[in-house]
């Protein structure tokens, strides 16, 4: 298989992992276990009641990161985005941050002399990150991932409040908090172990740190990805339809 | 060489035998250098003076205090003061690199006029290279990474050393792609970590 054409409903599962083993966290996120032996994406997608396209537009995205999604690929319900969203809001609280942070204090008992100043400020430097990335996590819970819910919610019920309106009219959702901060930190702590770090003695233990935090930075590249690419266009056109159907009362 | 006491080059000398240490003090003092001399006689004695004296700049090491596991002994004396010029001697070759971490250059000896170009060779000829690779920034950029770092603003760095803003951005900007760091707290872990400015002298990353 090329490994630049995108992942259709028709490829083998297996193939899936075996072209990009980045995508078995993504693949985990979705409850999905092994075992598949020649079963397609959508025989899989079906018998764990996986919605097909959300599936194949997340794992695309992560797998190639010019992707380019077209409309009728992106025809699933926002919940699904939103509710995807918050697992990986988990997998960062509870898994992967937790990781690093441990690696570092592993690393800061095990260094001696003028290196362990620099582990330090490394885990100073990583913490401060981790408090950045949490207030934007915690940001878009309610600010964004809540407001979509409202959007629908006003949509099923076809009861439009005047204030939901207005805030529609006046400050619609025009793009995606910025997320340049928070990449240009992870990779400059990255850098900072790459090229100016002097020699440590526990070097097994450097090398899982850079690979956890190249893991993460991929992973929030995705999320940031599917916010901006998938999720915006979601809550724009709930919009759209919710003012449609206010004019037309 | 400097004259001053304080800014002596720095240089331990690390060997059972008391008459390695006199032969290698003699060398020193005819190639004509006045360092501030530390003696050792084993590798704990090393791995303590490096550590209560900072900056160690050479550390000349007879090969019979690190007999048992040779690689690993270097290497945490690696840790201790990356930026060390080391010179490992035994019976019959003088190993040095230009800095701890470099890979060796071995010599032969055959003569003492050999063995005494050597040595010049290890305290003049690369103490210029040595200069070279730790600044990658001119020291203009560096007094400007400086003041980022105690987290002065464009406008407080240009006024300051009467600059323009225009000049400041600029040497913010070739700062940030020499380095390859882009935001000021990745900036002040670097400026901390090459003692460009102190730890104590930050407010917050």
């Amino acid at each position: 298989m090329n490994n630049y054409l995108p992942f259709t409903e028709k490829t083998k599962m297996a193939d899936v992992i075996h072209m990009d083993f980045r995508l078995i966290p993504i693949i985990g996120r979705f409850g999905i276990d092994y075992g598949f032996q020649d079963k397609t994406i959508a025989d899989v997608c079906e018998e764990q009641g996986i919605n097909r396209c959300f599936f194949l537009e997340i794992i695309n995205l992560y797998h190639n990161p010019n992707y380019i999604s077209e409309k009728q690929n992106q025809d699933f319900d926002c919940d699904l985005t939103i509710q995807y969203m918050l697992k990986t809001h988990a997998y960062y609280r509870n898994r992967k941050i937790p990781e690093i942070e441990k690696i570092i204090e592993e690393m800061e008992r095990k260094v001696s002399g003028k290196n362990r100043n620099n582990i330090t400020l490394l885990k100073d430097f990583f913490y401060k990150y981790k408090n950045e990335l949490e207030k934007h996590l915690s940001y878009e819970e309610p600010a964004i991932f809540a407001y979509a819910g409202r959007l629908k919610d006003a949509l099923s019920k076809n009861i439009y409040e005047q204030e939901l309106i207005h805030k529609i009219k006046s400050n619609p959702l025009e793009e995606y908090p910025e997320h340049s901060n928070l990449k240009f930190k992870l990779s400059d702590l990255k850098n900072l172990i790459i090229r100016y770090l002097p020699p440590v003695l526990c070097k097994a233990s450097c090398q899982r740190l850079l690979i956890a935090l190249f893991h993460l930075e991929n992973d929030l590249d995705n999320h940031f990805k599917i916010e901006e690419k998938v999720l915006i266009t979601q809550i724009k056109s709930l919009e759209k339809k919710i003012l449609e159907r206010y004019d037309n009362r | 060489m400097i004259i001053d006491e304080e800014n002596k080059i720095k240089v331990i000398i690390a060997s059972k035998q008391l008459l390695y240490r006199l032969g290698i003090k003699t060398i020193i003092n005819v190639i004509g250098v006045d360092p501030k001399l530390y003696e050792t006689d084993s590798f704990n004695a090393t791995q303590n003076c490096m550590n209560t004296i900072p900056d160690i700049d050479f550390l000349i090491l007879s090969e019979d205090i690190i007999e048992h596991d040779r690689e690993n002994l270097l290497m945490e004396l690696r840790v201790i003061c990356p930026k060390c010029k080391l010179m490992l001697i035994n019976n019959n070759s003088l190993r040095y690199t230009s800095c701890i971490n470099c890979d060796f250059c071995s010599i032969d000896i055959h003569s003492s006029k050999e063995m005494i170009e050597t040595f010049q060779f290890f305290f003049f000829e690369l103490n210029s290279k040595k200069e070279d690779e730790t600044s990658l920034l001119s020291d203009r950029e560096t007094e400007i990474l400086k003041a980022i770092a105690q987290g002065y603003s464009n406008k407080e760095i240009a006024d300051n050393l009467s600059i323009s803003i225009n000049t400041v951005i600029t040497h913010r900007k070739n700062i940030t792609d020499k380095l390859n760091i882009k935001t000021i707290p990745g900036l002040t872990v670097y400026a901390i970590m090459h003692n460009i400015i102190r730890f104590n002298d930050v407010k917050s990353l």
